[in-house]
């Protein structure tokens, strides 16, 4: 006849104890992990279809605002139009300006009477060649000069030439600089 | 003994197993639609931005006067026209002149391609013209054309004195030989993507369109000819 021995009761029972420790443990973790899996799976799954939801909502939303923004297209190529034209527009006056201040001051200076070759305004200086009847006529153009109070203040002039000719004209060639046009040329 | 051992053993690794199964499995079903709840977040993101830009742009364009945006439209073209402004500057210069008593005449123009200008780039054309008339009506033409539509530069001035010098009446007639170049640019073909922001017109711009109020434009007058295409048949 067979009997079993035990010879370490006590050990035994805390071996065994342990290991139904351990696989409460495990099982505790299992359960645990399933639950965090299907909290989390759940979770997931209930956003996604929430952000799809607020997604779809937002896109109508941009649809309506580009129908609306279409309706105002014209209002809007108006302003593109507009903006793009002011752009260049602004340096066109102030070259405009500057151009017609030099002219309105040559005007002011030139005495009547007064024949002059074509003066070119985009260079850095003046170059006035032209004709008087008399001197007294050059002598007022040159008082012209010295004068305060032109649209543009004249800088510099030189008195290139001047020649007398038989037929009784006065002939000269003058070179000014007026403010601001120091840095054309 | 041994055989209980081995078994229990067998158990707990089959347990951890389990488990470490439950976690891959877990981390492969979580993990793309993890990966998915953030792409719906970036795109809502997104999305909620185009709207905010879309929303301000609609917001923008619904408040600009529309009648007012119009007759600035119209006064710019005036001055600062798309196409070529060959016909309006030489009935406008004829007509400040008129309006000035001057005579105008010896046009020199190179108008070059009639067709549309493709691109928006500034351009300009630049022609010549002869006055006579005083020297104080030519200096008045000299003033108008800075106000004068569409935009023009001054590039040279000649003046040449018509009358004898030795005569010495009051009206002394001079001749002026005038070189202006006139500016033209075409809009911008396209507005862009939609959702692109609408630039908003700063101080600077309204008071440069208000210095637009100042140019005079005339109504352009065109030159009637029989064509000999007339219907000989109508009474």
């Amino acid at each position: 006849m067979k009997k079993n021995v035990n010879l370490f009761p006590k050990k035994i029972k805390k071996i065994r104890v342990r290991q139904k420790w351990k696989r409460q443990l495990v099982r505790f973790l299992l359960i645990m992990v399933l639950a965090t899996a299907i909290t989390m799976i759940g979770l997931s799954i209930y956003s996604n279809i929430f952000l799809a939801k607020v997604n779809t909502e937002l896109e109508g939303k941009i649809s309506s605002e580009k129908k609306k923004i279409e309706d105002l297209r014209s209002i809007e190529s108006k302003q593109v139009y507009l903006t793009n034209k002011l752009n260049s527009f602004e340096p066109l006056l102030k070259v405009q300006a500057k151009n017609q201040a030099i002219t309105e001051t040559i005007f002011i200076i030139l005495p009547n009477r007064t024949n002059l070759k074509g003066f070119d305004i985009d260079k850095g200086v003046l170059i006035l060649s032209g004709s008087v009847p008399s001197f007294p006529i050059l002598n007022e153009l040159f008082e012209n000069i010295k004068k305060e109070g032109m649209p543009l203040k004249i800088i510099k002039a030189d008195v290139k030439k001047i020649s007398y000719s038989e037929k009784g004209g006065v002939s000269f060639d003058l070179v000014l600089v007026l403010e601001g046009m120091e840095n054309n040329g | 003994m041994v055989k209980v051992s081995t078994s229990l053993k067998m158990n707990e690794k089959y347990n951890w197993l389990i488990l470490g199964s439950a976690l891959v499995v877990l981390l492969m079903v979580l993990k793309p639609l993890i990966t998915r709840v953030r792409d719906k977040r970036a795109e809502q993101k997104s999305l909620t931005e185009k709207l905010e830009v879309l929303s301000l742009k609609r917001i923008i364009l619904g408040g600009i006067d529309e009648q007012l945006i119009s007759e600035r439209v119209m006064k710019m073209e005036a001055v600062f026209p798309s196409k070529k402004p060959i016909i309006q500057l030489l009935s406008n210069l004829s007509l400040v002149a008129g309006k000035n008593g001057l005579v105008f005449g010896g046009i020199s123009l190179k108008p070059g391609l009639l067709g549309e200008e493709s691109d928006s780039s500034l351009k300009d054309i630049s022609f010549g013209f002869k006055l006579e008339g005083t020297f104080e009506q030519i200096n008045d033409f000299m003033y108008d054309l800075e106000n004068t539509a569409p935009l023009m530069k001054i590039d040279e001035v000649g003046l040449s004195v018509k009358t004898n010098p030795l005569d010495k009446t009051k009206k002394v007639l001079v001749a002026a030989e005038i070189k202006v170049s006139a500016f033209y640019q075409a809009p911008p073909e396209k507005l862009g993507r939609i959702s692109t922001p609408v630039a908003l017109l700063s101080k600077r711009d309204e008071a440069l369109l208000n210095r637009l109020i100042k140019f005079e434009t005339y109504r352009t007058v065109f030159p009637e000819a029989r064509t000999g295409k007339a219907d000989l048949f109508t009474l």
